[in-house]
């Protein structure tokens, strides 16, 4: 099943949008543990474009396969490609760990595959987890 | 989604934090109000009781961290009770805890707890 959810890019809109998307899932059959694990990757997703992106809009769409479950995010923000990003240095002691950048590390560790493109003015993420 | 909190303050030495439902975008200012309350007192062990907490996002984790980090600089230390699956497997992927902190269930928690408070009173 595809599902399409649209949100405007805005702190208040990250929790409905997660919600409905939650709901999809559920409708389609996906188990608990990867109903929460792709909610987190498209609160990860999503929070970092409304925080960092500056878009005027956004949207979501989830596809769902027997093999696959398919988030893509669309955002004509500033260009942020996330599967390229660093981790952040987590073997560091607690005093002297950085704090940010745990969001993007968690997008690339639960997804079984993060592609990301620029099509004319919009961020396209593509986050992939197998069923 | 709904996030509940309750502060006990088990031991003189120790606060209990303990949450249920899911720590995220939405709940993390709720949790960080109860943490800097509970964190304005001297106690040297903070307690969280996670085992009925399902999910948490990297704005809950940086929420623990900053805990852990306050309760290091003050020579004390985060205890961590039973962890469900889906919430250990995030903690484990960002390093989030150290896994010596983390003990198997609420119940071998209470006595590690109960343990110093004996040294304590001896």
């Amino acid at each position: 099943m595809r599902h399409k959810i649209s949100l405007a890019s805005e702190p208040d809109a990250i929790g409905p949008a997660l919600d409905e998307l939650e709901s999809c899932l559920i409708e389609d059959g996906v188990s608990t543990e990867h109903v929460l694990e792709v909610r987190l990757l498209g609160e990860e997703a999503i929070t970092n474009v409304v925080k960092y992106a500056g878009a005027a809009s956004m949207a979501l769409e989830v596809q769902v396969t027997r093999e696959e479950i398919v988030v893509v995010l669309r955002d004509n923000g500033k260009p942020f490609d996330p599967a390229s990003t660093e981790s952040p240095d987590l073997e560091a002691s607690l005093a002297d760990r950085p704090l940010g950048g745990l969001g993007i590390h968690l997008i690339q560790s639960l997804s079984d595959a993060v592609s990301y493109s620029r099509e004319e003015d919009q961020n396209v993420l593509r986050l992939t987890k197998r069923r | 989604m709904s996030l509940n909190i309750e502060v006990e303050p088990s031991l003189p030495f120790s606060t209990t934090l303990r949450l249920e439902g899911r720590l995220d975008n939405d709940t993390t200012a709720i949790f960080d109000e109860e943490l800097e309350k509970a964190l304005e007192s001297s106690v040297k062990v903070l307690v969280m009781d996670l085992a009925k907490l399902e999910y948490i996002s990297s704005a809950g984790i940086l929420s623990v961290l900053k805990a852990q980090k306050t309760m290091v600089g003050r020579g004390g230390k985060t205890l961590f009770g039973y962890l469900q699956p889906g919430v250990k497997k995030v903690f484990d992927i960002v390093k989030a805890v150290d896994l010596r902190s983390v003990f198997a269930s609420v119940e071998e928690l209470d006595d590690y707890l109960d343990a110093i408070q004996k040294q304590l009173e001896e």
